[in-house]
């Protein structure tokens, strides 16, 4: 996308302006407060509906509403148009947007995959750079420059689906664990029925055998619980209520008693004492909590490993058995936090099984103590098995939540009984003596398989459960891992190219003091470390050592490598809003030749208060004379004062044609003397020494018009020397259109020696003036390239001048003759 | 008309990446791969819950809890 005209109507600083770069590069300069950056605002708002300018830090209380409009316009009198061309779309597009309706781009045609790709980048500001974004990038920690490119590289989504993904995993992991929780309940429940101390599959189903037999039911040879009650009957009932089993009843009190017994209760006081102690060790020691989560990440990778010895997160290549040394390494210092978090699951579990083995008996209790209708006794058991359930819910996620401030250790203890436990099992039992018969050992065994095959079942169903929920965790593992080695990937291979080319630029751009340059763009976790070599002392920061100006041109750098990733080929604009402003002028000019040499397709809009750096531009080719526009003044009625012919040949013209021979005047000698100065720099001309630094236009000609000719003397005796008989036809060509302009500078020496200074041009008339503008029009000629306006410069190897060229390469003169 | 290598965004590129990598692991049948690459395509992979549906959409169990 290039930018073919523009028109301007209240925006910001802005009251009416059109502009025509037609798909050039441009330059905008003029003082602070001219209004230029109101343009890139325009461009800003028209291509992304935004002003980035109004928008993040420090901008409270601004909006695009009320502060974007020029003052005192409606938002309906704001707007930005412009004809834009886009590679693969034949026709110009015209693009439209008002304040009154900022989220509307009204655009000619139909929007198109490519225009949307464009408007994407532009909304991201991946076109555009300002000093305060190359600060950004290069005086920032390794986490907000991390951040800044990642705003430009638009990773916040990727951010966004990684957080996602690893809150699935953890999400899945703790059902695993809940679930494997549940597995072990079921199979306390089903050796709690058997009356077994641990669950064992032989002594289990014997059991179960034995209680059949009671009932003339075969022996089945595997625990299911649809065989449990396999070809027996229900017993014929003896008489009375048979509602409530009186055996197991008395089972059920005797798990609720065992609480009470002095060794279950130090056995309770000594796991929660101990649990609490070690939780509160690891909450107060924040080396001991990270080693635990880089304890799971070290495991996995090591899971991971395969024989190529590449790490499996990031595919980063490590020479064979390295990685595993490295991690184990980590492992092993990881060991103490292991041994606590190992130490933390047998005491929760301890805890927690305890709790498992009354549930069962509690739930039983209260439905028995509302068989013989004691509320109170049922009210007072059900509040104990709800505070359990708290406590058992506070243990799941012991790391976290344990222990619940409601919960002292001496309650804990006692599992939070209540304190009449005793006298309320009293109470409910001689209620169900009176109330229920003794059961006969038929009935028992039917019960107690009736209870087998509810537990079995429970048992399978939790297995199945515990199985997809292991299935779905390895996969929830398998995503998240997949979608950071990807990342890491594709990332990776961007840092590496965006590295490649911010070196390769910044070399250029240093090539006289830095041209073993070398820097290290790397992710880092969440971070984005960036390094640079410091003259082949050491990679530092790059604010650490570089000079100001040195990190401009980093930042530049950067930038300009970054945008050729990102948006290269799609938005061909860039926009650097007065950004070189602590580069010094020989490295001004080679960013001129860098972005001649490397960014051809580009382009750029320059924004600058610097008048010499504008004509830089100009001079070097970057721009031509018509897409320079200076912004003179601005004022708040008119917006920017414009002077859309920059160049000084036509404000020259305008003025004589005003009669204004002064002017004109001031102009050609003031326009002169900046022009032969770059001229005398680019040819390395002897220009008189003097301490103020104030040369005049009578110090700068003749220097410049001297080593012009003794450069064009030196080439034609280098292209004798070799034969090259084309080139001296050529040098022959330009000497004598050298001459005969020298000559009519000559014939106008009047004007230009010492006794007629060119202090008196102001008193001309427009026919003794206009001859002399002619004059050095064509002088001007001599010093520059016909095809890309640039001034033609010298070409040293160390002191000695070896050739004269062009930005462009259209002029190449050899100096060195054969020896 | 030019390639661009920026046509497909970076997020794009990484969910390609990460799709075929899925593609060979046995945890993964194409149905859910076809489901994750769906969420991706509408943009809702960073929605936590219907990653997790999609996970346990091949599973019978069901499961209300663990989609949470």
């Amino acid at each position: 996308m290039k930018i073919l005209s523009l028109e301007i109507e209240n925006i910001r600083g802005i009251k009416s302006l059109k502009l025509t770069p037609d798909a050039k590069n441009w330059v905008i300069w003029g003082p602070n407060g001219s209004g230029k950056s109101a343009v890139v605002d325009a461009i800003d708002f028209l291509l992304s509906g935004q002003i980035s300018r109004l928008m993040g830090e420090g901008t409270k209380g601004i909006s695009l509403k009320e502060h974007g409009p020029h003052i005192d316009a409606d938002p309906d009198e704001a707007y930005v148009n412009a004809i834009i061309s886009l590679s693969g779309t034949e026709e110009p597009i015209e693009l439209h947007r008002t304040m009154k309706d900022p989220d509307r781009l009204e655009c000619n045609i139909e929007m198109n995959q490519r225009l949307q790709l464009a408007l994407d980048i532009a909304k991201r500001g991946q076109h555009k750079l300002s000093r305060r974004e190359i600060l950004q990038y290069i005086t920032a920690e390794a986490g907000t420059r991390a951040q800044r490119v990642q705003a430009l590289l638009n990773v916040s989504e990727i951010e966004r689906i990684r957080k996602a993904l690893v809150s699935v995993e953890n999400e899945q992991e703790k059902n695993l664990e809940r679930c494997k929780r549940s597995v072990s309940k079921a199979t306390n429940q089903v050796t709690k029925t058997l009356e077994i101390p641990d669950f064992n599959e032989e002594s289990a189903l014997e059991l179960i055998n034995n209680k059949r037999a009671v009932l003339g039911g075969e022996k089945i040879s595997e625990i299911k619980h649809g065989l449990m009650k396999k070809g027996i009957t229900l017993p014929r009932a003896v008489t009375g209520d048979q509602s409530l089993n009186v055996t197991h009843f008395r089972k059920d009190i005797g798990y609720l008693l065992e609480i009470t017994l002095d060794e279950t209760q130090k056995e309770l006081e000594k796991a929660d004492k101990e649990l609490r102690g070690l939780l509160k060790e690891i909450r107060e020691d924040p080396d001991l909590l990270r080693s635990l989560d880089h304890q799971k990440l070290v495991k996995q990778g090591l899971d991971l490993l395969d024989e190529t010895g590449v790490c499996p997160l990031c595919e980063t290549p490590w020479p064979p058995g390295e990685l595993k040394r490295h991690l184990e390494a980590h492992l092993e210092s990881a060991k103490t936090a292991s041994r606590y978090q190992k130490r933390i699951n047998a005491l929760r579990d301890s805890l927690t099984n305890r709790i498992d083995t009354i549930e069962e008996s509690l739930k039983k209790f209260i439905e028995a103590s509302q068989l013989v209708g004691l509320e109170q006794e049922r009210k007072e058991i059900a509040a104990w098995r709800e505070n359990l359930k708290l406590l058992e819910q506070s243990l799941s996620e012991v790391m976290e939540n344990y222990p619940i401030s409601d919960f002292g250790t001496e309650r804990v203890k006692k599992l939070i009984a209540p304190e009449n436990l005793l006298q309320i099992i009293q109470n409910v039992d001689a209620k169900v003596k009176e109330k229920f018969p003794e059961t006969t050992p038929e009935q028992n065994a039917w019960d107690t398989l009736t209870q087998l095959e509810i537990g079995v079942k429970t048992l399978e169903d939790e297995k199945e459960l515990h199985n997809a929920a292991q299935l779905v965790c390895d996969r929830a593992h398998s995503l998240s891992e997949s979608f950071q080695a990807a990342r890491d990937s594709i990332l990776g291979k961007l840092y590496t190219q965006v590295e490649t080319g911010f070196t390769k630029l910044y070399r250029e751009l240093h090539k006289a003091d830095e041209s073993s340059f070398d820097a290290s763009i790397t992710a880092d976790g969440p971070s984005l470390n960036f390094e640079v070599d410091f003259y082949g002392r050491g990679s530092h920061p790059p604010h650490a050592l570089h000079s100001e100006g040195h990190q401009d041109s980093m930042g530049l750098c950067l930038y300009l490598a970054l945008a050729e990733e990102l948006t290269s080929d799609v938005i061909d604009l860039i926009i650097l809003d007065d950004v070189v402003m602590s580069v010094d002028s020989d490295h001004r000019k080679e960013l001129c030749r860098l972005l001649h040499a490397n960014f051809p397709k580009r382009q750029f809009l320059i924004t600058t208060h610097d008048k010499t750096w504008a004509n830089q531009l100009l001079h070097e080719g970057i721009v031509t004379s018509d897409s320079l526009i200076e912004f003179y003044n601005w004022h708040i009625d008119t917006g920017p004062m414009v002077n859309y012919e920059a160049d000084m040949w036509q404000r020259i013209e305008s003025e004589i044609a005003k009669g204004d021979i002064p002017g004109a005047a001031s102009h050609l000698r003031r326009g002169s003397e900046h022009f032969f100065g770059t001229v005398a720099d680019a040819l390395q001309a002897r220009v008189r020494f003097k301490m103020d630094a104030k040369w005049d236009l009578g110090d700068l000609q003749p220097a410049a018009m001297g080593e012009l000719s003794k450069l064009i003397k030196k080439s034609k005796a280098a292209a004798k020397s070799w034969g090259d008989k084309d080139a001296q036809k050529r040098l022959e060509e330009i000497d004598s259109v050298r001459k005969q302009v020298y000559e009519r500078i000559g014939a106008e020496q009047w004007v230009t020696n010492a006794n007629v200074h060119y202090n008196n041009w102001g008193n001309f008339t427009e026919n003794d003036f206009r001859p002399l503008v002619e004059a050095y029009q064509d002088l001007y000629k001599l010093f520059t390239c016909n095809t890309c306006d640039s001034i033609l410069t010298v070409i040293t190897k160390g002191y000695k001048k070896v050739g004269v060229r062009c930005a462009c390469g259209s002029v190449n003169w050899n100096l060195s003759s054969k020896e | 008309m030019a390639k661009s290598k920026i046509e497909k965004s970076l997020t794009d590129q990484i969910i390609d990446d990460m799709l075929s990598r899925l593609k060979k692991r046995e945890e993964f049948d194409p149905a859910i791969i076809d489901r994750i690459a769906k969420l991706a395509e509408s943009g809702q992979l960073s929605k936590a819950k219907l990653v997790a549906g999609a996970l346990w959409s091949s599973e019978r169990v069901e499961n209300e809890d663990s989609v949470a």
